[in-house]
């Protein structure tokens, strides 16, 4: 089934384009992150789906429901973390959940406090009282309290100690298990790559590429580093696919989009004393999106 | 009524005015019982104070609202008073519905409270029940404690007492719906206590204005001159045109008010 589905999506801030045609399909029991840097159109587009703001052209349904005219009954089942977390003055952790909880059927007062415990979060402490990361907290468990079959985070770790961000991840991952559909915004690449199924990269506006994730870091490149025996050789080393070269006296260090064969073929010509060949992280991918598409 | 507001809603703006109801009934009820008890002295010496306004430019005297032949009975007592209680009244009125309808401006809770599975149009009704509900609060205990004081100061006319509350009232009403519009159309609300009071006050010096320059089209611009008290203790009636202007504005600002909640873009805040 499909969780989400956007279509021509469009919105402008008077003449301030945020994004533009977007196209999207998300299915039930994905992990789909969206990365961009800011005023990418990351946030306008999941604040469309909320029905926080609205639409200029196109459409985005939610459970096969118009998100501007059935908002009320999508959001029965949707759960949203956002980046930053504001509350009431004067509240208890612990109310301010209740308070949350009132809005959906049914009663959620152990998922709550399983969630508090998990998180270890002091309920009964004041909200104003509360360090960032403990805010961040309240935000996790109220997005989750109510079992949601769509979470959607926008940039949902800052402020949580890498424990924290840990058990978040865990739990997220047991969402999902239970059936639950995840549409996370970051521009933390390596927590994209940690759990994402599939990316979508918006830039200015307009998706550039959705690709699962397995396949971006596949697909594009390899970090190769080789250490000639001689510095000629490093010096004169060339072959199409090879970008970015860099050479520090025997060591010639690049980045390989080429077929590995046609690599491995030239690199028998040569004595060579070490070969190191990683992995891109997606931090590398992305600047290959940014560098070359302008 | 479960269809129409949200009770959780509901609840949970009743626990911050609640404690805004008892203010404000003290507050009015106080400037009220403090006047009153003035009254007698200030009556039986009519002539000293009768003398000490005589001294007074007669620009002055039509600013403060004082009319020396009707300021020595209650009525007119109360009708110069009211200009202060009214003034009052006024900032109490776009406080309650500020307070509440700017809360998550305000709080920068418009993420938590809009995501939720609840319509806008719940959400402003749930408001508007609240506030209002406070409103006709404060009121019908400030006015029974002040018909209260009213035997007390006995001999004077109820029924013209009943139409000024009710001027009040009409007046509060006009201001608590320009509170639901401020709340909604100005970008940021910061501090609360300096919209009301500023806003209270430029209306109130428009007042005092057109009573100086005696305009009859000034009093349009400003409620504050609406419903003058003279006119009630002359008619023993409201003047119809200001009600109609009245209900004019009350429509205007809270249909415009509610259809801008509903269509309104939530900016992400930071």
């Amino acid at each position: 089934m499909d969780i989400i589905k956007i279509n021509k999506l469009t919105k402008y801030y008077g003449k301030v384009k945020g994004i533009e045609n977007l196209d999207l399909t998300i299915k039930e029991g994905e992990i789909f992150g969206f990365i961009g840097p800011n005023g990418a159109g990351k946030s306008t587009t999941i604040r469309t789906l909320l029905s926080l703001i609205f639409p200029t052209s196109g459409s985005a349904t939610i459970f096969g429901k118009d998100t501007v005219k059935y908002y009320k009954e999508i959001l029965q089942d949707v759960g949203y973390l956002p980046s930053e977390v504001f509350y009431y003055d004067n509240m208890r952790a612990g109310e301010l959940l209740d308070y949350a909880a009132s809005f959906y059927q049914g009663d959620f007062s152990n998922r709550i406090n399983e969630l508090a415990k998990i998180l270890d979060l002091d309920l009964t402490k004041k909200i104003d009282e509360l360090s960032y990361g403990n805010r961040k907290k309240v935000g996790i468990i109220q997005g989750l309290l109510h079992r949601p079959k769509l979470i959607i985070l926008d940039e949902p770790t800052g402020g949580l100690d890498p424990l924290m961000q840990q058990k978040f991840f865990s739990i997220i991952e047991e969402e999902r298990k239970n059936g639950a559909t995840i549409l996370f915004s970051s521009h933390i690449l390596s927590e994209v790559q940690r759990i994402c199924d599939r990316v979508a990269i918006i830039k200015d506006g307009h998706i550039i590429k959705i690709e699962t994730v397995k396949d971006m870091i596949k697909n594009n490149y390899k970090k190769i580093v080789i250490e000639f025996t001689s510095a000629l050789d490093a010096n004169n080393f060339d072959l199409l696919g090879i970008t970015n070269p860099k050479i520090d006296n025997k060591i010639l260090s690049f980045v390989y989009r080429g077929n590995i064969n046609d690599l491995m073929a030239k690199l028998s010509h040569y004595q060579l004393t070490d070969v190191h060949i990683t992995e891109p992280d997606l931090e590398e991918i992305f600047m290959h999106y940014y560098g070359t598409v302008d | 009524m479960e269809r129409l507001i949200s009770m959780n809603i509901f609840k949970f703006e009743f626990k911050y005015l609640y404690k805004q109801i008892i203010i404000w009934t003290i507050s009015l009820s106080s400037i009220f019982i403090i006047f009153s008890a003035m009254f007698p002295a200030y009556h039986d010496n009519k002539d000293a104070v009768a003398q000490m306004f005589a001294t007074y430019p007669p620009e002055v005297l039509k600013a403060l609202g004082i009319d020396i032949n009707i300021i020595f009975s209650f009525n007119g007592f109360y009708s110069f008073i009211l200009t202060y209680i009214l003034l009052l009244a006024v900032i109490m009125s776009l406080y309650l519905s500020i307070s509440v309808f700017a809360r998550e401006k305000k709080n920068k809770t418009s993420d938590f409270l809009l995501v939720k599975p609840i319509s806008r149009q719940k959400i402003f009704l749930t408001k508007l029940a609240a506030s209002g509900l406070s409103l006709i609060i404060i009121n019908l205990l400030y006015l029974m404690i002040s018909l209260t004081m009213f035997d007390f100061l006995n001999g004077i006319n109820k029924n013209d007492f009943i139409l000024i509350f009710s001027s009040l009232f009409i007046v509060e009403i006009i201001f608590f719906a320009m509170g639901i519009f401020l709340s909604i159309m100005l970008p940021k609300i910061k501090n609360i206590g300096n919209i009301t009071t500023g806003v209270g006050f430029i209306f109130f010096i428009i007042g005092m204005v057109a009573g100086i320059l005696d305009q009859e089209w000034l009093n349009y611009l400003t409620p504050f001159k609406y419903f003058d008290s003279s006119y009630i203790l002359k008619h023993h009636a409201l003047d119809s045109k200001y009600i109609i202007l009245s209900i004019v504005i009350i429509s205007y600002l809270l249909s415009f008010s509610y259809i801008s909640y509903l269509k309104r873009d939530i900016d992400q805040v930071s």
